[in-house]
Formats: structure tokens, C-alpha cells, sequence
């Protein structure tokens, strides 16, 4: 085949897909179910490497992900296996609450998140920016200590921004080869935190934002709704994309009971989420662990712009309840694919596409991400797809 | 913390929304201010 029919046929592979994308997540009928990719630092693994061989190496990066993009069947990339975080970031900073083991996979660092005292809400509220700036980051990083001086503070950041740079050029490659060479569109057009995980995830850790809900639910709520903007700010110059949502990671919910979560998580979560959508945008909710005390709340989300990803939530009993206003993401357990025989695997999957896929809004993939080598083996994970990819279609 | 060493910290990032990312007026200078906010981890 000549250079340029093949490039015509990938743009027409990508815009196929693109399409198959737009109405799952809209939660219509595309023309086949789309299988999703989330192999991240599992890649590293699959190719011979580790995820650290691919911090100072673009080519083994580049070795990886094709591979993984010719080996197996997918109709978009969802998460892909490039690190934003480089353990230089940190030393730059001096500090931060990552850490990373010593395959490279980045971890969070112990007692290191709960830089805020559980006295300072109001300060959070009255001005994100300027308490993020000047309170948590000299507690956070040498670099943004009072004893050091501006000119060290400028170079430092510079280096930052550096390796900031890099991950960035290293995704524009990637999404380029990826949509020239494959025909794969990236699924998700960014990805934020709800205001409370963020809290947690930054700022208070697990013990604080517990004891703070219990102790002071009022301001922890109001913390929130005051970084909605703060959160928006993010994406703010950003449209719409065909066949792309806005993904958001939930991680405090499973932790909370149906009150404490009506009373601090969602009204800035709901508020975030209607702004979105006012906006145009679908967002693709990660329900990470279980959600099933909390589904009532679901019903009250914007009808066919949510996309759930179910990670130990049951889906059989998730399509029943919501299949006509949420659409699906998921289905093949991690564990499923490393721990079961490929048979058992495949007849998940009938089952799958008997029971969830029927009337459309399902995207087929992993329950989460594809991390170290026992989240799947590359036997069981081809043939899923390659079954989902044959018999996924829609009549 | 005093004022005078809270400053040194915005004052760094002005700088470099200047210097690096060619911010002129003080609406480019606060925007590229808060984006070094949001992407510092």
C-alpha cells in the first residue's frame, strides 16, 4: 500500500473511532462497542523495561507504547504509559509528597501530604492561590522556603519547568504517532480533581479531612465550593473536543457515609460537574473502589453527559439502574485478567456484551488502571480485546 | 510568615512569568502566576 492511502486510511480509522467514541459517551448506540486502553507504567513492564527506564529515555518510551499500540486491539487511548512526575522534579523543589520506588513507579511519601494545619480553612477559602503559594509550598519545598533567595527561587523553577516541558513534548509525540501511525484518538481532553479529593489528596491527607468532616463540615464544604474556580482556572481556555471528556478521579467517597458525603463532598463536586457541562463538556467520573451507598446521589447528575468508570462497583446491577442517563466504562476486573484462565476471561465478556453493552453508552476496558505487571497478563488482555473488537457490534 | 518573605515568593514567579513565558501586561503576569500555582505538585 502506498504512504499516503495509508495515512488516508488511518485518518479515517481515527475519525471512525472518534465517532464511536462521541455517542458511548453520550451514552447512545455507537457502531460497535470501542475498547479502551489504560495501560499505563504496565507497558514498561510488557516491553522488558521498568517505568524508570523510561525517565531518560524518549526512544524506550517510544519502544513501549508502539508496541503496546501493535500488539493489542484498541479504539482510543485512555491512559497512556508516559510519567508526568520525574524524581528530579522533586529534588529541584526539595521535597514534595511523592516519593518513588525503585522501579519508578511514584508513591505517595508517608505523613507527607497533611501540610495544613486544621486551623487554616479560612485562609484556603479567602484565597487559594495565595495559601497554596505562601503557606503550603515553604512547608512543602526547600525551594520555596523564606531563607532562599528570589534569583535561586527563578533558576529553580526554571529547571522545573524544564522537565515540565518534557513531559509535554514526550505526550505531543505520542498522541501524533499515535494518530498517524495507529489511528488512535486520546479519549480524555483532561483531567481534574473534585475540590474535596483535592483537599485530600494535597493538602489534609486521609486523617485530617476525616477529622475535619467530623469536626468542622461546614468549612470543609465551603473549602470546596471556593476551589471550584480554582479547579476550573485549569481548564478554562479549554473547548469541547469531539469524542473527548473531562476525566475526574473521585477518591473520598467510599470513605464516607451517604450524610457526610450530601453534607461536605457534594456540593462542590455537583457544582463543578453542572459547570461542565454547562460548558459542553461529557465528564467521565472515575468511581474509584465501591459507590453503591452513594447511588441515589447519582441520579441527580446532568442525564447522558456522565461517563462512569466503575472500578468494584457491580456493573451488571449499575447498567440496570442507570443504563438510561450514565454511560458505562469498564468491565474487566485487573485481577480478572491476571489471575483468570483466558476462557474465564472471555466468558466474562460474552456476559459483558449480553448484559451492559445492549442500547449503547458502554466503553469497554479495564476496572482501572494497568499499573504494575499483576494488574493483567498479555494473553488474557489480547483476547479481551480482540473479542470485545469482534463480537462488540452493534447490529 | 512576614509579608516581605511571602512577596519573595510571588516575586519569583512573576519573574518567571516574564522572563520565561513572555507575560507583559498584569492580567498575562497574574494568569501565568496562577498556572505555576496549579502545576507545582
Amino acid at each position: 500500500m502506498q504512504g499516503s492511502e495509508q495515512s488516508e486510511n488511518k485518518q479515517k480509522l481515527y475519525q471512525e473511532r472518534l465517532e464511536r467514541l462521541e455517542r458511548a459517551n453520550r451514552n447512545e448506540q455507537p457502531d460497535r462497542v470501542p475498547v479502551m486502553s489504560a495501560t499505563s507504567t504496565w507497558a514498561f513492564y510488557y516491553k522488558g523495561y521498568l517505568p524508570k527506564d523510561g525517565w531518560y529515555s524518549s526512544e524506550i518510551t517510544e519502544k513501549v507504547y508502539r508496541a503496546l499500540y501493535e500488539d493489542f486491539y484498541f479504539d482510543a487511548v485512555e491512559i497512556h504509559p508516559i510519567a508526568l512526575y520525574h524524581p528530579e522534579m522533586f529534588n529541584i523543589l526539595g521535597g514534595g509528597h511523592f516519593t518513588f520506588n525503585v522501579e519508578g513507579l511514584h508513591q505517595t511519601k508517608s505523613g507527607a501530604i497533611n501540610v495544613m494545619e486544621e486551623n487554616e480553612y479560612e485562609d484556603l477559602i479567602k484565597d487559594p492561590y495565595d495559601y497554596l503559594l505562601n503557606t503550603v509550598f515553604p512547608r512543602r519545598y526547600k525551594l520555596f522556603s523564606p531563607e532562599v533567595g528570589v534569583d535561586t527561587k527563578v533558576e529553580g523553577i526554571k529547571k522545573f519547568l524544564s522537565f515540565f516541558d518534557r513531559f509535554k513534548q514526550e505526550m505531543k509525540k505520542h498522541n501524533e504517532i499515535c494518530a498517524q501511525d495507529y489511528g488512535l484518538p486520546s479519549s480524555i481532553q483532561a483531567l481534574i480533581l473534585a475540590p474535596i479529593d483535592f483537599i485530600l489528596d494535597h493538602l489534609r491527607d486521609f486523617q485530617g479531612i476525616i477529622r475535619d468532616i467530623k469536626r468542622r463540615p461546614e468549612l470543609v464544604r465551603d473549602a470546596g465550593l471556593a476551589l471550584v474556580d480554582f479547579i476550573l482556572d485549569g481548564i478554562k481556555d479549554l473547548k469541547p473536543s469531539y469524542g473527548q471528556v473531562i476525566l475526574i478521579p473521585m477518591h473520598l467517597p467510599p470513605f464516607l457515609s451517604p450524610k457526610d458525603f450530601a453534607k461536605v463532598y457534594w456540593p462542590s463536586y455537583k457544582k463543578l460537574i453542572d459547570e461542565l457541562v454547562n460548558r459542553g463538556f461529557i465528564v467521565k467520573c472515575a468511581f474509584e473502589r465501591k459507590y453503591e451507598h452513594l447511588y441515589d446521589f447519582l441520579y441527580e447528575l446532568p442525564k447522558n453527559r456522565i461517563v462512569a468508570v466503575l472500578e468494584d462497583d457491580d456493573i451488571f446491577t449499575f447498567k440496570k439502574k442507570f443504563g438510561d442517563r450514565i454511560a458505562i466504562h469498564g468491565g474487566i476486573p485487573t485481577t480478572m485478567l491476571y489471575y483468570a484462565s483466558k476462557q474465564e476471561c472471555l466468558d466474562y465478556c460474552k456476559r459483558l456484551l449480553d448484559e451492559v453493552a445492549p442500547g449503547g453508552g458502554y466503553l469497554f476496558g479495564t476496572n482501572m488502571s494497568m499499573i504494575t505487571p499483576s494488574d493483567g497478563k498479555a494473553e488474557n488482555l489480547k483476547a479481551v480485546n480482540d473479542f470485545i473488537h469482534k463480537y462488540g457490534v452493534y447490529k | 510568615m512576614d509579608s516581605n518573605k511571602k512577596s519573595n515568593n510571588r516575586e519569583a514567579l512573576e519573574r518567571i512569568a516574564r522572563e520565561v513565558m513572555g507575560a507583559k501586561t498584569a492580567e498575562e503576569i497574574e494568569n501565568c502566576v496562577k498556572m505555576l500555582i496549579r502545576i507545582i505538585p
